[in-house]
């Protein structure tokens, strides 16, 4: 009974592993890029449809350039994939510092474990304050011009 | 070497101090006594050895031969109850007989110059105290599971632990440079003014009880962080309360621990004048300049529960303030967990700052 159980607990296992596997090799694989036939009187098309952008586009290298400009704020933006050449060194380099500090912070509370204030100088040690001088000798102003971004 | 032994005043069994009841007990007879039913049977017995100002330096002349490479350091006494010689360290002003665990208050340590002015009793019973360690310990994620186990706790001792305590009237001045910013905006242009202002602040100040330790070792760092004590149980000194605990006298003299004292004192005069320096954005201390104008020394027994323990072939020790439970010492850490830790929260940042990353882009 125990052995059949058992048999059977691999099988699923193993099938679930394959399947896990095979999904995963799918998704790695990346399709090979189609250039799109865009022609102009599509571009008009999608920007009826749309009353949002409007999309022009230009032959390039390697296929077509799609620019999608906003009606309203004439702001243009061209569609770009992830920088992971920029991304994945930073996210490393953030990681390791931030859990660098994490574990030094540990180890010193481990370490040195109820290093606080050994003195109630704010209830023990009353100030009689006699003199009190603030005397300003200095003033001085610097300014900074503001680059702001163009709208247009 | 003179010694005291307290014994219960109906069976003559040694009496022990109970921080829970705050009363002396009798663990033969289950007899108990008040602070004050003990002075009127003892106290001619404080006073008389009060009286007789016995030097700091006890000739150690019953050393027997054989124990001569250790007569500086250490001091041989002969139990009352049992009659065997113990051996104690030079230090050692309360004991127990290591064979018949009777405990010995060594008087000669304890009296002139080396009477303490002031004892805090112990608050915080044995059991309490390892009850209070390991509901700490359990807190502590990274500790190694072999660590919290109850077998590894069997050093746990009640210390009376000697300190000077320093009421000190200080006159003073601090000079400090603070400046006051302001940003504004006109148009494309970004203002910051910037302020510099002159502080002088001076006045005394009045330090009370300002705990120094009065023992010079590998503890004196434990002892400090220890600290705060609540004056509230400060009584006058009577050996009668290191009956059933151990107590170190002092090694060090006023003048020996008189700069460090000065030391600590200017720092926490810096601090207190710079605290009524504010509405600033920065404030530098220039110069402090401190001076005495009264000075006491008093000198007093504090309680203790040191915890010695060994992890890895690395000795540990662990002290808690005997009247408020105040922790100080290294604890062990688990690197296993350390590092398991360390890898689960680099692949979560990872993964969050490569997610954040994406969206942004």
């Amino acid at each position: 009974m125990m052995k059949k159980l058992f048999q059977r607990t691999v099988m699923v296992c193993g099938t679930a592993a394959v399947l896990m596997a095979g999904g995963l090799s799918a998704a790695a694989v990346t399709p090979e890029e189609v250039p799109v036939p865009l022609t102009e009187a599509a571009a008009v098309t999608i920007a009826e449809e749309e009353r949002l952008v409007t999309v022009s586009v230009t032959e390039g290298d390697a296929g077509y350039d799609i620019v999608l400009t906003d009606t309203d704020t004439k702001d243009d933006s061209q569609k770009k994939s992830p920088n992971w050449g920029m991304i994945i060194p930073v996210s490393l380099v953030i990681s390791l510092v931030v859990t660098g500090i994490a574990v030094w912070m540990i180890y010193r509370g481990y370490k040195y474990n109820g290093m606080t204030e050994p003195y109630e100088f704010k209830n023990k040690a009353p100030l009689d304050l006699k003199e009190r001088e603030d005397d300003l000798i200095d003033v001085h102003v610097t300014s900074v011009h503001i680059n702001r971004g163009n709208d247009n | 070497m003179e010694t005291v032994s307290y014994k219960c005043i109906n069976c003559e069994a040694p009496l022990q101090y109970n921080p829970q009841k705050l009363k002396f007990y009798c663990e033969y007879c289950r007899s108990e006594y008040t602070e004050d039913q003990l002075r009127a049977h003892f106290g001619s017995l404080d006073q008389q050895l009060n009286q007789q100002a016995v030097s700091e330096d006890v000739a150690p002349t019953d050393v027997p031969e054989g124990f001569e490479e250790f007569s500086s350091n250490t001091v041989m006494y002969t139990c009352q109850s049992c009659g065997a010689e113990v051996i104690t360290d030079k230090t050692t002003a309360a004991t127990f007989c290591i064979y018949c665990h009777n405990p010995v208050v060594l008087s000669n340590r304890l009296t002139g110059a080396f009477k303490p002015d002031r004892v805090i009793p112990f608050q915080i019973a044995e059991q309490d105290a390892q009850d209070r360690f390991f509901a700490f310990c359990a807190k502590k994620r990274f500790l190694p599971k072999s660590f919290i186990a109850q077998a590894e706790l069997d050093k746990i001792k009640g210390v009376y632990y000697p300190y000077w305590l320093v009421d000190s009237l200080k006159d003073g001045c601090l000079y400090a440079t603070a400046k006051k910013i302001r940003t504004w905006t006109v148009g494309d242009e970004e203002y910051t003014e910037t302020k510099t202002y002159r502080v002088k602040r001076a006045g005394k100040i009045d330090f009370h009880d300002f705990p120094y330790p009065a023992l010079n070792g590998e503890h004196s760092k434990a002892l400090k962080y220890v600290n705060p004590y609540d004056d509230k149980d400060f009584r006058p000194f009577t050996m009668a309360y290191l009956s059933g605990f151990l107590a170190e006298k002092r090694n060090t003299e006023r003048t020996d621990v008189q700069t460090d004292v000065d030391k600590e004192l200017k720092e926490y005069a810096t601090r207190i004048y710079k605290n009524t320096i504010t509405d600033y954005d920065t404030v530098e201390v220039n110069s402090v300049e401190v001076h005495t104008l009264q000075e006491k020394w008093n000198y007093a027994l504090m309680p203790v529960w040191m915890m010695n323990f060994q992890y890895e072939g690395k000795d540990y020790l662990y002290a808690m303030n005997g009247q408020t439970g105040k922790n100080y010492g290294e604890l062990p850490i688990s690197k296993g967990k350390l590092a398991a830790f360390a890898a689960i929260l680099f692949v979560l940042l990872l993964a969050i700052c490569m997610l954040g990353g994406w969206f942004l882009s």
